[in-house]
């Protein structure tokens, strides 16, 4: 029986698959009753759309070097000093990230090529504010856990927001 | 699908909500197949569907958005785990902190094969127990998505799968021999 790419069609002629799609259809009523998604989880997913931003260019995620230790290294440890690097076609934020008090964090960041910008970090408890020098470089402290985007208007009119990221 | 995703970057945000309702539970399949934790998890979570908000205008093919949310789930979810701080060693099997935990009431009227099943899937490696885990999400995914969301050539999915379920089956056998057998 041919199968098109997105739809499965089961077939009864092999009992070893029928098997397999049943035990399958058992794994989805237990972790129906075992671990469905939270209410509040799907919540927080429709309310993701509210962060929408339409004018501001987006900064991907281009290194991160937890991974960079994991390849090398393989070793597993709080991360301390943990450093993104977020680019655009023209700038570059490198953020350098540490642990702080009360289970929070720090960032250390800086702009390439040096320049001052008006940063709002936006954040699980809401957004904050910081100003980067004309240097290009900002400070900020007491940041919840959970996504993070830091949002950053250029002194040159430009406007950037770095990919949403899991601190 | 791939109007959803046009109306939702157009600004729609009932197709928005249209697209946490289709895909919300494959999202919650792969981090919790890695094991994060119920913060963590939630916040990857988040950190996905935030990403989406930001590419709904850049996905190149919009058809393929789950493939697209598996794939964002899983890469953030391995980020996190790499760090270390946010799960139990891996070595240590069982049911954990760091395992989905079901609710009391759901325990005590779980049956104890519901339960050994339970701590199977716990058990395996991790690339089975995500693979099985997005398998059994509600709604069930394409097999596109899966393969392209999880990087498996999709003519692998079904024999993975068959591998994957008899090592679960495997398991739970042991766990039988075991098991005196008697009532809770």
């Amino acid at each position: 029986m041919l199968c098109s790419a997105d739809e499965e069609v089961r077939t009864l002629s092999d009992p070893d698959e029928a098997r397999d799609d049943e035990f399958i259809d058992e794994l989805r009523g237990l972790t129906a009753r075992f671990d469905p998604t939270p209410a509040w989880v799907t919540q927080a997913a429709r309310e993701a759309y509210t962060w929408r931003t339409i004018d501001a260019e987006l900064a991907a995620l281009t290194y991160d070097s937890a991974l960079e230790d994991a390849a090398t290294s393989g070793v597993r440890g709080v991360a301390t000093g943990e450093v993104l690097s977020f680019e655009t076609a023209e700038v570059t934020v490198d953020v350098e990230v540490s642990p702080a008090p009360r289970n929070r964090r720090r960032l250390v960041a800086q702009l390439a090529p040096a320049q001052a910008a008006q940063v709002e970090v936006r954040h699980r408890e809401g957004t904050t504010s910081a100003t980067a020098d004309p240097l290009g470089r900002f400070v900020v402290d007491g940041l919840p856990t959970g996504p993070m985007s830091l949002r950053c208007r250029l002194v040159s009119g430009g406007e950037l927001a770095t990919e949403w990221t899991t601190l | 699908m791939g109007e959803l995703v046009r109306a939702a970057g157009d600004g729609d945000a009932q197709a928005w909500n249209a697209l946490v309702e289709q895909f919300s539970g494959l999202v919650w399949a792969v981090v919790r197949g890695h094991r994060l934790r119920d913060a963590d998890a939630a916040d990857v979570v988040q950190t996905t569907w935030l990403r989406l908000v930001e590419h709904l205008d850049a996905i190149r093919d919009a058809d393929r958005v789950g493939a697209w949310l598996v794939t964002t789930a899983r890469r953030e979810s391995l980020r996190v785990l790499q760090r270390g701080s946010r799960q139990l060693p891996t070595e240590d099997v069982g049911l954990e902190v760091g395992d989905p935990v079901p609710g009391p009431e759901a325990l005590a009227v779980a049956a104890d094969s519901d339960r050994a099943l339970w701590r199977g899937l716990a058990q395996l490696p991790q690339r089975c127990r995500t693979l099985l885990r997005v398998l059994a999400a509600d709604p069930p995914p394409s097999y596109a998505a899966v393969s392209a969301g999880l990087g498996l050539p999709i003519g692998s999915i079904g024999p993975t799968r068959a591998r994957c379920l008899a090592q679960l089956r495997a398991m739970l056998a042991r766990s039988d021999l075991t098991n005196d057998g008697g009532p809770v």
